[in-house]
Formats: structure tokens, C-alpha cells, sequence
């Protein structure tokens, strides 16, 4: 093969490519934009019972409150079922379902957030309280 | 038989193979003023570096929920962005680059903000440094003699700049930074730290931009080298042991759990250094002399900071995550309702 006849080859590809590539961006931004409109930080699904029943679906948790929070809202007198679970690893969400016989659901999840703040608060306070205490002996020593 | 089960309640027995670990829920809210008075937060050790401190009274869930926190939400600033204008270093650009990102900041990340995807570095939230560095020879006449070269060892008494330490990162205050960070200068944690080794001619010239992140998104980001906690350990003799046996066991234990009083009895010195090896309780004679336990719940946490937070400071700032973390769903939720209505 010449040099001319080669030089005739790649100028006939590089449309090409071009063209392939200009769609597959457009492809891929349309993709991304769409996904961040869809993105709801808290969605409510399978409200039963009077409100009393509800599956909360949170983005972008795991374990860490999941399982603070199922811990917590499991010691409330008017919850008779709670549970948690993060559907799949690699996805951003956090599965929490609550039943409760009294109330609504939303009404004692917001309780179990309150009480959980509550405790960080007098965590806190004891933590700071025994390192001052350590600090200080430290210093008498 | 009843007794064990009541004790089964507070304590996990260790045996040969496996933990009697009985999941105990305690279906009732404990009143909030209880919940203060059974807690009970001790410290046992804290210097720049580390802490372990005793927590006793709080539920497996939430000191899980505090170690996670520790180690992958707390954000700190790291190396984000490379502008790499020259690297004839033997290491790879990329290479080099993901090293760099590695190199712990110290800055007190409270006071920035994380990067928006679209916003561009300012001053709020981006630190810069640059590392502008080229190897070059000695001007001494064993330096000019080439073959001293072949030796590696030589290195750095034939060259100038034969090692670039962290160091050699220069801090370039971006708009007021210089004001605000008058008493702090940022800098590396460790000025030691080894990037990369250099022969003469060769250069590396860089602009590095450190951003906020959390261990979650890199590890780079986590502010703890290790934060773990364990159950305190509960050991105590069921009955007396005392002559050949006792030295017998005490020599078994490899943390010297045990001691020997002068009568020649037995005695547990310090139940807390034990790691829980079984050791003592592979004999079958000893098995049923010793209770070994761990108190199900008392969490003796240790925290290693990696520098850019002092280690207490972590803990502080872990807790007031989870606190943030729950307010945010709190709001979110009030938002919700506003909507619906």
C-alpha cells in the first residue's frame, strides 16, 4: 500500500469516529442529567393502616443510621415492627420499614431521630467531661 | 442453671471454639435521665496521636454507628487535583499523582467547604501547593566523578535534591488565606515523608490542590489510621487455685492476666489486657475454673488519629455527625409535610 492510499484510509475513518463520538457524549450528559433530576433525598412507599405501616426509603444511607435508628425505634412502646436493610451495596439507599400500632409511622420515626439526638448530646457532654478529668490528672502527675 | 442465664443477659462467655453471645433487646425505652446515669465515658490513654477511652451503658448499634462515622464521615482536606508541568522522575505522572493524595494535610478542615461540582477552586474551599523541585550535582570533586555514581548509597552526598520529602511542598495562600491562617501555617502532618528519589537532570514541577472530602468517597480522606472498639473483657476464677496449678496457669497466659499472691494463691492482676486467646482454657482441667467473659455492654474504644484532627476532637466531631446526620432527615421530612399541605 502507498502512502497516499493510506493517508486516503484514515481521512475516510476519522469522520466516522468523530460522529460516533459526538453521540455517545450527548448519550451520556442527557443520562447524568436525568439521574440527578430523579434523585429524592426521602421517598415513602407502601403506607397501610391508617399511616400507621410505611417502608421509608433514604438515599445515601447505610448501616450507620439504619441500624442506630432500627435499634432505637425497636425500644418504642408503639412501634410492633421495625426493621431495616440496604437492598444492595453498591446502591445508595436504605430500606426502613415501621409498623406501629398506635401512631404514625412518620410521627415515630421522628420521635427515634429526636431521641438519637438526644444521646449525642449527653455522650458529648460526658465525653468532654472525662477527658477534662484525664487531662487534669495527667497534669497533677 | 438460672444464674448463668441472668448472667447471660450483661456478659458473653468466651468458650474453646466460638462466644456464647446472646442477643439481648431491651424492648423499653429507657427514660433519657437513666440513660445519662448508666452511661459512663472513662479515659484511659490520650496523647497527640491516639486515644482509648471506655464507653459503658450505650447499645452495639451505636458505638458501631460512632466507629463507622470515625473512620469513613468525618471529612478532612486532601490532594484532589494534580497539575502536573513536569515529571521526568523514574515515577509514572499517574503514579505519582495518587501519591500525592496520600500525604496527610494539616489544616483544620472546619474551616472549608466542600467543593461544588460546578464551583471552581477559591479560597473557601481549596488549599495549594505547589512542589517544585530538580536534582542536580554537587559541586565537590567526588561529585563530578562519575563513577561514584553507581552506587545508590551515594545518592544523596553526590546530589542536591536526591529525595523529595513532603517537605519540599511549598503552601501558596490563596486570597485572604495568608490572614487567616497567620498562627496555623498549613503544612504536611509529616515533613518526612518520602515522594520520590531523583538523579541529576531529572525534575518534578507540580500544582497540588487539596479538597474536602470523606473516607467514604477515599480513604485518603479518613482522618483515622485505625478506630476500633471490643467488649471489655469480665475474667474471674470459679474456684481457688493455688500451688503447681497456679503457677502453671499464670505462665500460660501471654498478657499476664494473672499473678500469684504470696500465700500462693491465684488472682486475676489485670482482666483488661486480655485478647482473648484462649490460652488459659485449652486444658481441659482449666475450662471449668475459670469464668472468661466480656461485658456485652462496655465498649473500650481506641481511636488513632492520623494528625490532621487532634484524637479527642474526632470523637467530638463523629458524634456531632451522627447528631447532624439525623437533624438533616429530621428537616427533610418537615419539608414533606410543608409540600403536602
Amino acid at each position: 500500500m502507498s502512502d497516499s492510499e493510506n493517508e486516503q484510509i484514515e481521512n475516510q475513518d476519522e469522520p466516522m469516529i468523530e460522529e460516533e463520538n459526538s453521540v455517545d457524549n450527548e448519550e451520556i450528559v442527557d443520562a447524568k442529567e436525568e439521574e440527578e433530576v430523579d434523585i429524592q433525598p426521602l421517598t415513602i412507599d407502601n403506607i397501610e393502616d391508617d399511616n400507621k405501616n410505611a417502608t421509608f426509603t433514604f438515599y445515601d444511607e447505610e448501616h450507620t443510621l439504619g441500624n442506630v435508628l432500627r435499634n432505637t425505634l425497636i425500644k418504642n412502646k408503639n412501634v410492633d415492627f421495625c426493621g431495616y436493610t440496604v437492598p444492595h451495596p453498591s446502591e445508595p439507599y436504605m430500606k426502613l420499614r415501621v409498623q406501629s400500632n398506635k401512631k404514625d409511622a412518620k410521627v415515630v420515626l421522628k420521635h427515634g431521630f429526636k431521641r438519637i439526638s438526644k444521646e449525642c448530646d449527653i455522650i458529648t457532654e460526658k465525653f468532654l467531661e472525662s477527658v477534662a478529668k484525664f487531662k487534669q490528672t495527667q497534669m497533677e502527675d | 442453671m438460672s444464674n448463668i442465664f441472668e448472667e447471660s443477659k450483661t456478659r458473653a462467655f468466651i468458650k474453646n471454639e466460638g462466644v456464647d453471645y446472646n442477643t439481648t433487646v431491651t424492648t423499653q425505652e429507657l427514660p433519657l435521665e437513666d440513660f445519662a446515669e448508666n452511661l459512663q465515658i472513662d479515659v484511659i490513654s490520650l496523647n497527640d496521636e491516639d486515644i482509648t477511652f471506655d464507653v459503658k451503658g450505650i447499645d452495639p448499634a451505636f458505638a458501631n454507628a460512632l466507629r463507622r462515622i470515625f473512620i469513613s464521615e468525618i471529612p478532612t482536606m486532601a490532594i484532589e487535583k494534580v497539575n502536573m508541568w513536569q515529571n521526568t522522575s523514574v515515577i509514572p505522572d499517574e503514579v505519582l499523582a495518587h501519591r500525592m493524595g496520600l500525604v496527610p494535610i494539616k489544616v483544620d478542615p472546619r474551616l472549608f467547604e466542600v467543593k461544588g461540582k460546578n464551583e471552581d477552586h477559591n479560597e473557601n474551599n481549596c488549599v495549594q501547593f505547589n512542589l517544585h523541585i530538580k536534582c542536580t550535582r554537587k559541586n565537590t570533586p567526588e561529585a563530578q566523578n562519575r563513577e561514584n555514581d553507581i552506587l545508590p548509597e551515594n545518592d544523596e552526598a553526590l546530589f542536591n535534591h536526591a529525595s523529595v520529602y513532603t517537605s519540599d511542598m511549598k503552601w501558596v495562600p490563596i486570597g485572604t488565606q495568608e490572614e487567616k491562617f497567620k498562627n496555623t501555617p498549613i503544612r504536611p502532618v509529616y515533613e518526612d515523608i518520602l515522594l520520590s528519589k531523583m538523579r541529576p537532570g531529572q525534575e518534578i514541577e507540580m500544582e497540588l490542590m487539596c479538597e474536602k472530602g470523606v473516607g467514604k468517597t477515599h480513604a485518603k480522606w479518613s482522618p483515622v489510621s485505625t478506630a476500633y472498639y471490643r467488649l471489655l473483657p469480665d475474667i474471674a476464677l470459679k474456684e481457688e487455685i493455688s500451688g503447681e496449678e497456679a503457677q502453671e496457669l499464670k505462665s500460660k497466659c501471654p498478657m499476664n492476666v494473672f499473678d500469684i499472691e504470696d500465700t500462693g494463691k491465684l488472682f486475676v492482676k489485670n482482666s483488661r489486657v486480655c485478647t482473648t486467646c484462649r490460652e488459659c482454657i485449652r486444658d481441659e482441667k482449666f475450662v471449668d475454673k475459670i469464668k472468661l467473659a466480656k461485658v456485652k455492654n462496655h465498649f473500650e474504644f481506641t481511636v488513632e488519629s492520623v494528625g490532621m484532627y487532634k484524637p479527642e476532637e474526632i470523637v467530638t466531631e463523629g458524634i456531632k455527625i451522627l447528631k447532624e446526620k439525623v437533624k438533616c432527615w429530621k428537616n427533610t421530612m418537615k419539608g414533606m409535610e410543608e409540600d403536602e399541605e
